[in-house]
């Protein structure tokens, strides 16, 4: 694999200027460690620094830092969805999402084609988040608020669910059947599609796994991680809202608070997996789902009043947003110029 | 025995129907009357899915138009001339610019406004 990372230094010049910034980021987080009397880190003989040293870059700090940033990510995500919407209006945002996912799959191909674990699985996450904030929801806005002349769903003089949401719950069906394909995949590494396998009796009809973690394409794996995720805890959250099934007001209640009691029992069960992880990368997409999970619990909360949900009023709340914004990009960047491991950034 | 039957259904009966209200199906969308909903309510709705709440204030003003005396938004349209700039869009800003303007009115107060436009407009009525 390594002639592949050469010829795509040689023929991606941006990729060479990714590399030589995730350079000069390294060099300019390292300091602060050392300031904080942590060890540094042991250089390998690439001249890379390697994990081992780092008093930072381990359990369980590792997999707290990759949860916040990831819980960061999702509510930022929100607010940067509703300013677009709010600075262009409806007509121009609907125009614009087209563009602004087409230059997210074009991220995702500088991901794909990359040997780089860590740059591949923060292109997936983030090119996944931009996917499904664009092309998902803005289409589902543009067909039920514009074409289909769809109305929010009220209740009590207040809207419950946007029209897009109306359409998004009718796709859960569809969801489910693709879901199919990840528990009846022998590849799948997902731990939720294995302990089905394992349950089901299917390890020894699958067979082993053909692909090694050399051979995994992360950006791809991470981007559909993401949209599949996001998608799940989205049908999840509307089902819950869905009066037709849990009935109004009081009558959601029992529902709302299993959902919040199974959300946080299962975000802390992956939590509790996720603050033993060292590598970066794999803490960053085992955070998506873990932070995914307990965001149902943000969102039901929130409809209990006891959440003011900031994200979704960007002019109001924007000094509060930009700290977050740049505790988010702080945190990003912390974790991307972690030491990594020789096989997270495609030395093998 | 049967006395008391009687009359306590009739005040269960009773007390029932008082809690009755109209209401959609639950999962169904909108409002069970557009017309009494207020303007401040309806421009949050209609932010929200402005294409079917146009479309309700329209049909509204149909039924309106209809039981009143027998016309309808087509019969009005069919007395002005091709090019008289009334299409969907322009007909629905009538009450959307109405309602934005008076929150504390009712739908039914801003959809009667595009009628008496209507009305204005249509050579036979004026």
């Amino acid at each position: 694999m390594a002639p592949r990372t050469d010829s795509l230094h040689r023929t991606l010049p941006v990729w060479g200027a990714c590399q030589k910034y995730t350079l000069v980021f390294t060099m300019a987080v390292s300091p602060p460690h050392e300031a904080l009397g942590m060890a540094t880190s042991t250089a390998a003989p690439s001249g890379r620094p390697t994990p081992p040293g780092s008093t930072l870059w381990r359990a369980p700090y590792v997999g707290i830092f990759a949860l916040v940033s990831m819980l960061l990510g999702i509510g930022l995500a929100h607010a940067l969805m509703r300013a677009i919407e709010e600075a262009l209006g409806h007509d121009l945002t609907y125009v614009a999402q087209l563009f602004i996912g087409a230059g997210a799959i074009v991220w995702l191909w500088y991901g794909v084609r990359s040997r780089n674990e860590n740059f591949a699985t923060w292109t997936g996450f983030f090119t996944g988040i931009v996917i499904w904030m664009t092309w998902v929801e803005l289409y589902y806005m543009y067909y039920g608020r514009k074409v289909f002349g769809m109305m929010p769903r009220t209740d009590a003089g207040t809207v419950t669910t946007e029209p897009e949401y109306l359409i998004m719950t009718a796709t859960t069906g569809v969801l489910m059947f693709m879901l199919v394909f990840y528990l009846f995949d022998k590849d799948t590494r997902c731990n939720f599609f294995v302990w089905f396998q394992d349950r089901l009796g299917l390890r020894e009809g699958l067979g082993t796994s053909t692909r090694t973690a050399r051979d995994r394409n992360y950006a791809i794996i991470t981007f559909m991680e993401t949209i599949y995720v996001t998608w799940f805890c989205y049908a999840w959250n509307l089902l819950v809202f869905d009066p037709t099934f849990v009935g109004y007001g009081r009558d959601a209640l029992p529902a709302e608070v299993a959902t919040v009691f199974v959300s946080i029992a299962w975000g802390g069960f992956c939590l509790s997996r996720l603050l033993r992880y060292r590598r970066t990368s794999t803490a960053v997409r085992y955070g998506i789902p873990t932070a995914n999970i307990l965001w149902i619990s943000v969102e039901i909360v929130s409809g209990w009043g006891l959440l003011t949900e900031i994200w979704l009023y960007p002019q109001k709340y924007w000094l509060q947003l930009l700290g977050l914004t740049g505790a988010f990009v702080l945190l990003a960047v912390l974790i991307y110029t972690a030491p990594k491991k020789a096989s997270e950034i495609g030395e093998w | 025995m049967v006395k008391r039957l009687v009359v306590l259904a009739l005040v269960l009966g009773a007390d029932a129907s008082a809690d009755t209200q109209f209401r959609l199906r639950p999962g169904m969308t909108g409002v069970a009357d557009i017309g009494t909903t207020g303007c401040a309510f309806f421009n949050e709705l209609h932010y929200n899915g402005p294409t079917g709440m146009q479309q309700q204030v329209l049909t509204w003003i149909q039924g309106y138009l209809y039981a009143k005396d027998g016309t309808t938004i087509d019969s009005l349209l069919a007395g002005l001339p091709a090019d008289n700039g009334w299409n969907f869009d322009t007909l629905s800003a009538v009450f959307v610019s109405h309602c934005k303007a008076n929150p504390d009115d009712t739908v039914a107060v801003a959809a009667l406004a595009l009628v008496e436009r209507l009305l204005a407009s249509t050579p036979a009525r004026q």
